[in-house]
């Protein structure tokens, strides 16, 4: 093996420690710690190691947070359909909250004011348990406040989340009414 | 309207915008902007052109919150906003967050406790209820480098080789045992040969005691102990003594 080969393999395995180590609150690194660890060519070293994770299913992601790129790795479409639908702390009832938040959200334009995604998630759960739900959303960074003051969908589900397929299966799942037949056919 | 009511009105509108409150389409920019420059005095003051600059301004913030609808809803593909909010509300809680997961691709990641994380752990007390992190302690991977496999490997290698020596076929006492030198580090290390089947460890449930032994064989195990912290901090101090 060259020495050069040996060197970009080297930097491979430390951009995978780094990506796969959990050292923060939130997964992922940052541009600047990719940068400080392998260098200027540090989105050729992501690309080699994305070719590997190809084959495995995964694949490096990169997102703006806080005005800065970031990268993690997220699994390649989507998980397999007989895994339970849970993600880390999020049990079935958490995943459904997130997704009326972010559709809420979604149908608004991208923003929209606290008391408004609130309200509508008190549609379905408790106040204190909206809270507490919201409050998590926003610690892991599937919601954001921005400068307004308005909730708007956070950097990881930017990364994470599909929206248009979210849209696309909530509207497919609603039964067909007179309404809905209306508002599809040409008049 | 006088002039200081457009500005205002536009401030506000902008301020409605941003909170999600309003549309930013809801707003006649054109209007807005020809209203200002027909209000703007020939010879404005410099207060004049400061409040003229932030409408303006406002006026800017407000298409680019069009900009970024408009972006927004052709990445989203969302055609229907007022269906989309309508079949939410139908929905049961199951098919919400089955809809949800069947959208997305969860990132991952390994947590593992870093030394550096036992280290600033150790140092929590049951009464400030908070972790002392230190400079010192918080080290940034890029400046510690990566610990390579090897390394560790022969430093596991060479803690259970120590253990075989001191036991000499029998049991040693664990905490004794790691206190012998960095106990953290020690105690790390144990963990790894405990998980990888290479030590034994016991707990005796009248007395508490710990102890350890090598294993004649390699037995994958998982092991769950509890240590006093308070214990642990007292042993610390007196071995600082």
């Amino acid at each position: 093996m060259s020495e050069e080969k040996a060197q970009i393999e080297e930097k491979v395995k430390k951009a995978s420690q780094l990506l796969f180590l959990r050292r923060h609150r939130n997964p992922g690194v940052s541009e600047w710690e990719l940068k400080k660890v392998l260098g200027s060519d540090y989105r050729a070293i992501i690309k080699v190691l994305n070719e590997k994770l190809d084959s495995l299913g995964l694949t490096v992601k990169e997102v703006m947070h806080e005005g800065k790129p970031r990268f993690l790795i997220t699994i390649k479409g989507k998980p397999s359909f007989d895994l339970e639908p849970s993600l880390g702390w999020m049990r079935i009832d958490s995943l459904a909250a997130l997704a009326m938040a972010l559709a809420f959200i979604t149908a608004h334009g991208g923003r929209a004011p606290p008391t408004e995604v609130e309200s509508f998630l008190e549609g379905k759960f408790a106040r204190s348990r909206v809270r507490a739900l919201i409050e998590a959303f926003l610690r892991d960074g599937y919601l954001e406040v921005g400068k307004g003051g308005a909730y708007e969908v956070g950097w990881r589900s930017k990364a994470e989340i599909d929206l248009a397929e979210l849209a696309r299966r909530i509207i497919s799942s609603e039964p067909r009414s007179a309404f809905s037949e209306n508002l599809s056919q040409p008049s | 309207m006088s002039f200081e009511n457009i500005r205002e009105r536009i401030l506000d509108a902008y301020k409605k915008i941003e909170a999600g409150e309003t549309s930013p389409f809801s707003w006649d920019v054109r209007g807005s902007a020809q209203a200002l420059r027909e209000e703007l005095s020939p010879n404005p003051d410099r207060d004049e052109l400061i409040d003229d600059a932030r409408a303006v301004n406002a006026l800017s913030g407000i298409v680019g919150a069009q900009g970024r609808e408009i972006e927004f809803m052709a990445s989203s593909s969302i055609l229907n906003p007022f269906l989309l909010e309508k079949a939410v509300q139908n929905m049961d809680l199951e098919k919400l967050g089955e809809a949800l997961w069947r959208s997305m691709s969860p990132s991952v990641d390994l947590q593992q406790a870093m030394t550096d994380a036992l280290i600033a752990a150790s140092t929590w007390s049951p009464t400030k209820k908070r972790i002392t992190w230190s400079k010192h302690q918080i080290k940034e991977l890029p400046k510690t480098r990566v610990k390579k496999e090897e390394d560790f490997a022969k430093k596991v290698d060479e803690i259970v080789e120590e253990l075989r020596q001191a036991s000499d076929h029998g049991e040693v006492d664990y905490v004794q045992f790691i206190r012998k030198g960095n106990a953290l580090e020690r105690a790390y290390l144990i963990s790894f040969a405990v998980t990888d089947g290479r030590v034994l460890l016991d707990v005796d449930p009248l007395s508490g005691k710990v102890t350890i032994r090598p294993s004649p064989r390699r037995v994958r195990t998982n092991v769950s102990m509890v240590l006093s912290l308070e214990e642990l901090l007292n042993e610390r101090r007196k071995s600082s003594n």
